[in-house]
C-alpha cells in the first residue's frame, strides 16, 4: 500500500484534486476504523462522511505538530466518541481477561487526551510539550526495541502499560519466569524512559519530580 | 520518587502511548505482516499488536490491504466512495464560498 504524501497547502487551498487523493489514500482506512466500533455498515459510512467533513472544516487550522494521519484519525476518534454518547452507549475499558473487545482501550477518552490534533486548542501549554516530549521518547524507546529485536519486551511493555495487565499476569501470558522478571522489564523501560527524558528536558521544567536525578 | 509518581507515570506513558500511537508500526511493516515477510519475532509482535491489543488503527490498514485484493469490496465501496467524494466536494465549495 502506498502512503502518498499529501500537501497541507493544497489542502488549505480547497484543491478538490487534493482532497480526492487525500481522501483515495484514507477512507478505507477510516471507514474500517470506525466499523470497528459502530454495529453496521451505514452507520460507518455516516460517520467516516461525517470524519472528511470535519477534516475539510479543520484542515485551515492544521497544527504542523502533527502528522495529516493523527489529524484525521483524531477526529475519527472523536465521532465514534460523539457516537457512543449520542447513543448512551458506555465507552468501558476492557479488564483483563474478560471478553469485551480490547479495541475499547484504544479510544479512552481520558481527561487529557479528550481533545483530536487541531479540532481544538491542544498543545496550548506545558502539558502540551510534556505530551510531545514523551511521544518522541516512547517512539525512540520503541524504534530501539524494533531495532534490538526485543520483541517480547515490547509486547510485556504494550501489556502493562497499553491494556493495564498486571505483572502477574504478563508473567503467565508471555511465559517468563516469574513475576519480578516482569517488574525488572517494567523498572528497566521506566529508567531508560528517565534518561532520555532528562536528554530532553535539561531544566527539568516539564517532567518535574517524575524526572529529578536521584528519584529513584 | 513515590508510588503516587510511579501510578501517575504509568498513567500518562499509557495516554501518550495510546494517543501517539507509538508501538503501531509504518503501514509498509502492516503490508510486510500481511504477505508474511516479517522475521518471527516482529510476526509475533504484530499478532500480539492486532490480536490481543486489538489496535484499530492497524487493523484499519490490515482491512485496507485485504480490501484491496477483493473486488468485490472495490465494487462495493467504490459507490461510498462517489457519495463520499460528491460530499466533501460540497463542502469545500461551500467552506471555500465557491
Amino acid at each position: 500500500m502506498a502512503v502518498e504524501v499529501h500537501s497541507i497547502e493544497r489542502l488549505q487551498a480547497m484543491e478538490e484534486q487534493a482532497w480526492g487523493e487525500l481522501q483515495e489514500d484514507y477512507y478505507r482506512r477510516v471507514y474500517f476504523f470506525v466499523n470497528r466500533y459502530v454495529t453496521d455498515h451505514q452507520t460507518a459510512e455516516d460517520v467516516t462522511q461525517d470524519v472528511f467533513l470535519g477534516a475539510v472544516r479543520g484542515i485551515a487550522n492544521f497544527d504542523n505538530a502533527y502528522t495529516l494521519d493523527q489529524f484525521l484519525f483524531g477526529i475519527a476518534k472523536n465521532r465514534v466518541i460523539d457516537h457512543y454518547r449520542k447513543h448512551k452507549m458506555p465507552l468501558i475499558s476492557p479488564q483483563r481477561g474478560d471478553k469485551s473487545d480490547a479495541s475499547m482501550v484504544w479510544l479512552d477518552n481520558m481527561p487529557v487526551d479528550s481533545t483530536a490534533p487541531m479540532e481544538g486548542a491542544v498543545d496550548k501549554e506545558n502539558a502540551g510539550r510534556r505530551r510531545t516530549v514523551l511521544g518522541k521518547i516512547l517512539k525512540e524507546f520503541v524504534a530501539e526495541l524494533w531495532d534490538e529485536g526485543e520483541f517480547t519486551k515490547l509486547q510485556v511493555l504494550e501489556y502493562l502499560f497499553v491494556l493495564g495487565g498486571r505483572n502477574k499476569d504478563a508473567a503467565m501470558r508471555f511465559g517468563i519466569a516469574d513475576e519480578k522478571a516482569i517488574a525488572g522489564i517494567k523498572f528497566r523501560a521506566i529508567e531508560k524512559l528517565r534518561g532520555k527524558a532528562r536528554q530532553n528536558d535539561p531544566n527539568h521544567s516539564l517532567f518535574g519530580g517524575l524526572w529529578e536525578p536521584g528519584s529513584r | 520518587m513515590t508510588q503516587h509518581d510511579d501510578e501517575l507515570l504509568a498513567f500518562t506513558v499509557a495516554t501518550v502511548w495510546r494517543e501517539e500511537r507509538v508501538s503501531c508500526p509504518h503501514p509498509d511493516i502492516v503490508q510486510a505482516y500481511e504477505s508474511g515477510a516479517l522475521s518471527p519475532g516482529a510476526m509475533e509482535f504484530m499478532e500480539f499488536h492486532l490480536r490481543e491489543s486489538e489496535c484499530p488503527y492497524c487493523d484499519s490498514v490490515l482491512q485496507d490491504l485485504q480490501s484491496r485484493q477483493k473486488d468485490a469490496d472495490e465494487a462495493r465501496m467504490g459507490d461510498f466512495k462517489d457519495r463520499l467524494m460528491h460530499s466533501t466536494v460540497s463542502e469545500i465549495r461551500r467552506v471555500s464560498g465557491a
